[in-house]
C-alpha cells in the first residue's frame, strides 16, 4: 500500500532531479553574474558585470545580431515547416515514409550541420562548384559569401535546415487531425482544399505554430555552436561572446561571461512567458473545441 | 436532386466496408438510412459527398456521374454526427461560411443568415461564440450552416444522437419541416428505428455494408424481406412449419396460405400473438412490465413465444409467472420466409 502511494513520486524522481540540477546551475550562474564567486575571493554582490556588459561597445550589435539570426531563421523555418505540413496534409500523405525523411535532420548534431553548411555553401563548397560547372559564375570566388558574413546568412541557412523538420514534427499531427475533421467539413461546405486549409485548419493550428516558432527562436538565441562555427568575426552573437569570456584563462572573466548569459536568459525568459501565455490560451481553446462535440 | 447508387464498393485501410450498395433517392425525398453502428452508413454518405475514395460502382446525381467531381463541387452537404462547428468563428460566421466562399454581398449574407437562424428558431444568436451554445443549439447551427450552403442533397449523419429524447423529437420535427418547406432531397442516417419510421418517406435498412431492404416505413415494417430485416424492428416470433395444398401448418396450428409447398417459417410480431386466459398448453415463464405495455414469454409446443399485451389487458387477464394460458396468432399478419428443403 505504502509502495503504491510512493510510486508516483518515484516515477517523478528523475524529472525532479534534472529540474533541481537545472535550477541549481541557473542559480549558480546568476550568482556568478552578480559577482559571487567565493573561490576567487568575490563575496560581495555587484551589478558591475552587468553594467560592463551593457556598456560594451559591441553589445548592441551582438544583441541585434543574435536576435536577427534567431528571428529570421525561426521565421523562415516556421514558414517552410508549415508549408511542408500543408502540402502533406492536403495531399493526405501524413503517414508516408517521406515524412520520416523530412524529420531526419532533427537527429543530426549542430556541429555536423555546420560542417555540411560549409561543404555546401562556402565559396569552395558544392553549390559554388556546381554554379561554376553550369556556367552561372566564372570563378568560385564569385559565389556569394554566405558564410562568416555580418548578416549571418550561413548561420540562418544552417538553422533553417535544422529547425524546419522540427516544426513539421511539432505541428503535423495536430494539423492532420484538424484538417481531417474541420478541414474536411469546410471542403464539404464548398471550400477547395487550400481555402479550407487557410480558413479553417491553419487558424486553428496558429497557437501550436507560434509555440513551435518560440521554441526554435529561443533555442537559436541561446545556442553558440552555429554562430561560433559559421558566424563573422564581428559582430559576434551573444552566446559566442559569453563563451569566449567563459573559456578565458583568467577566471575573473567568469562573472562577466555569466552576466552576458544573464542577458540571454532575460530574453529567453520573456519568450518563455509568451510561450506560457500561448499554451494557456491553447488549453482553453482545446477545452472549447471539446465542447463542440 | 435525384440520386442513384449502383454496386458501390468502398474500402477503408484495405478493408471493404461497402459491398456493392444499390440505392435510389427520388428528388425531394427524405430517405432514412437505418442500421447498427459500424454497418457502413457514414461511409456511404461520405462516399456520396466525395470525402472517401470509391473502389468501384457508380454514384449519379440527376443522371450525371459524381465520381471524379471534387467534393466541394458536388452540392452534397453533410451535417456530421459530431457537428464540427468551427470553434474560432461566431455563429454568424459559421453559417455564412459557404456564402463567404461564394463571395456573396455582405448585406445579402446577413439577411440569409438571419432568416436561417429564424428557421432553426435561434433568432439573434449570430454574435454568439460556439462555446456559449447548448448541445441543442449547436445542432441547430450545424443544420443552418448546411442549409446556407444550398445543398442539392442534404446528408444528416445521426445529428441528433447526442440529444435527450425531447430535443431529438423537436429536432426531428424541425428537420422534416425544413425538408418539406425547402423541397430538399435528404438522407438521414439513424440507428433509431422509431425516428426512421416517423420521419422518412422511405427507409433503407443497412447491414454489414449492404442494403437489406428499402421501402416505405409501412412496407419495411409489415413486409420485411428477411429475418434480419424483420428482427431490426423489434422482437419477432419465428414458427417453423410446412405449406402443403394451400395450408400452412406449424406448432401453433394450421391456417390457409398462398405459399408453394415446402418448408417455411412464419414470422409473427409479439402484438399479433394473443394469450388466451383460461386456455392451456402454454406456461407463462416471464413477464416484462414496460409501462404502457408488457411482454409475456409463453413456453409450450411452439417453443418460447413472446406475446405483447397492454398493461391494462395484463391486469385483466390476471396472469402470473408459472400460470397456464392458451395462445393464438393472427395468421393474416404473418410474414413467411422460405427454408431450404431438407433432403
Amino acid at each position: 500500500m505504502r509502495a503504491r502511494k510512493a510510486a508516483p513520486y518515484l516515477l517523478l524522481l528523475p524529472h525532479i532531479l534534472l529540474t533541481a540540477l537545472f535550477v541549481a546551475g541557473l542559480a549558480a550562474g546568476i550568482g556568478q553574474s552578480l559577482g559571487l564567486m567565493p573561490a576567487l575571493g568575490l563575496t560581495e554582490p555587484t551589478l558591475d558585470y552587468y553594467r560592463e556588459a551593457f556598456t560594451r561597445p559591441d553589445m548592441v550589435r551582438a544583441v541585434l545580431y543574435s536576435l536577427r539570426t534567431a528571428a529570421v531563421s525561426a521565421l523562415i523555418a516556421t514558414a517552410a515547416g508549415v508549408g511542408i505540413c500543408a502540402v502533406l496534409v492536403i495531399s493526405r500523405r501524413t503517414h508516408d515514409r517521406l515524412v520520416g525523411l523530412v524529420r531526419l535532420p532533427i537527429a543530426v548534431p549542430h556541429v555536423v550541420v555546420a560542417l555540411l553548411t560549409v561543404l555546401l555553401c562556402s565559396q569552395n563548397g558544392l553549390l559554388a562548384r556546381l554554379a561554376c560547372l553550369f556556367g552561372l559564375i566564372d570563378e568560385q570566388s564569385q559565389f556569394p559569401a554566405l558564410l562568416y558574413d555580418g548578416w549571418g546568412v550561413g548561420v540562418i541557412l544552417a538553422y533553417v535546415w535544422k529547425e524546419t523538420p522540427f516544426i513539421v514534427y511539432f505541428v503535423l499531427s495536430l494539423m492532420a487531425n484538424i484538417d481531417g475533421s474541420l478541414g474536411q467539413t469546410a471542403v464539404n461546405l464548398g471550400a477547395g482544399p487550400w481555402r479550407a486549409f487557410c480558413r479553417v485548419t491553419l487558424p486553428l493550428c496558429r497557437d501550436t505554430v507560434l509555440s513551435g516558432f518560440l521554441i526554435i527562436f529561443v533555442f537559436a538565441l541561446g545556442a553558440y555552436e552555429l554562430p561560433f562555427l559559421l558566424g563573422a568575426t564581428a559582430p559576434k552573437a551573444l552566446p559566442v561572446l559569453a563563451y569566449i569570456e567563459y573559456v578565458h584563462p583568467d577566471m575573473h572573466h567568469r562573472p562577466y561571461a555569466m552576466a552576458l548569459n544573464g542577458v540571454v536568459i532575460l530574453i529567453s525568459v520573456l519568450s518563455a512567458l509568451a510561450y506560457y501565455a500561448l499554451m494557456r490560451r491553447k488549453a482553453a481553446a482545446l477545452r472549447e473545441r471539446g465542447g463542440t462535440r | 436532386m435525384e440520386l442513384s447508387i449502383s454496386d458501390l464498393r468502398v474500402c477503408l485501410q484495405d478493408r471493404e466496408i461497402l459491398h456493392g450498395v444499390d440505392l435510389d433517392v427520388a428528388d425531394g425525398e427524405l430517405l432514412a438510412l437505418l442500421g447498427q453502428s459500424g454497418c457502413g452508413k457514414s461511409t456511404l454518405i461520405k462516399s456520396i459527398a466525395g470525402l472517401l475514395d470509391v473502389r468501384s460502382g457508380e454514384i449519379r446525381a440527376d443522371g450525371r456521374s459524381l465520381l471524379g467531381v471534387p467534393p466541394e463541387r458536388r452540392g452534397t452537404v453533410i451535417v456530421f454526427q459530431d457537428l464540427r462547428l468551427f470553434p474560432h468563428m461566431t455563429v454568424f460566421d459559421n453559417i455564412a461560411f459557404s456564402m463567404a466562399l461564394k463571395k456573396r454581398p455582405r448585406v445579402e449574407t446577413a439577411q440569409v443568415v438571419e432568416r436561417l437562424l429564424e428557421d432553426v428558431q435561434m433568432p439573434g444568436y449570430g454574435r454568439r461564440r460556439i462555446r456559449e451554445l447548448s448541445g441543442g443549439q449547436m445542432q441547430r447551427v450545424a443544420l443552418a450552416r448546411a442549409l446556407a450552403a444550398e445543398p442539392r442533397l442534404l446528408l444528416l449523419d445521426e445529428p441528433f444522437s447526442g440529444l435527450n429524447e425531447g430535443l431529438r423529437d423537436e429536432m426531428g420535427r424541425l428537420v422534416k419541416k425544413l425538408h418539406r418547406e425547402k423541397g430538399l432531397t435528404t438522407v438521414l442516417i439513424t440507428h433509431d428505428r422509431q425516428e426512421a419510421l416517423r420521419l422518412a418517406d422511405r427507409v433503407a435498412l443497412m447491414q454489414d455494408g449492404r442494403i437489406l431492404q428499402c421501402g416505405t416505413p409501412e412496407e419495411i415494417f409489415w413486409r420485411p424481406v428477411s429475418r434480419e430485416a424483420a428482427a431490426y424492428f423489434g422482437r419477432i416470433n419465428c414458427l417453423p412449419g410446412r405449406a402443403a395444398g394451400g395450408t400452412f401448418s406449424c406448432a401453433l396450428g394450421a391456417w390457409p396460405c398462398a405459399l408453394e409447398d415446402g418448408p417455411w417459417t412464419a414470422a409473427i410480431r409479439p402484438f399479433d400473438m394473443r394469450a388466451v386466459p383460461g386456455g392451456s398448453g402454454y406456461t407463462v415463464t416471464g413477464i416484462d412490465f414496460l409501462g404502457e405495455t408488457a411482454e409475456l414469454t409463453l413456453t409450450g409446443p411452439a417453443g418460447a413465444i413472446t406475446c405483447s399485451v397492454t398493461a391494462g389487458a395484463l391486469a385483466d387477464m390476471g396472469l402470473a409467472v408459472g400460470g397456464q394460458t392458451g395462445l393464438e396468432a393472427d395468421p393474416g399478419r404473418a410474414v413467411y420466409f422460405k427454408e431450404e428443403a431438407r433432403t
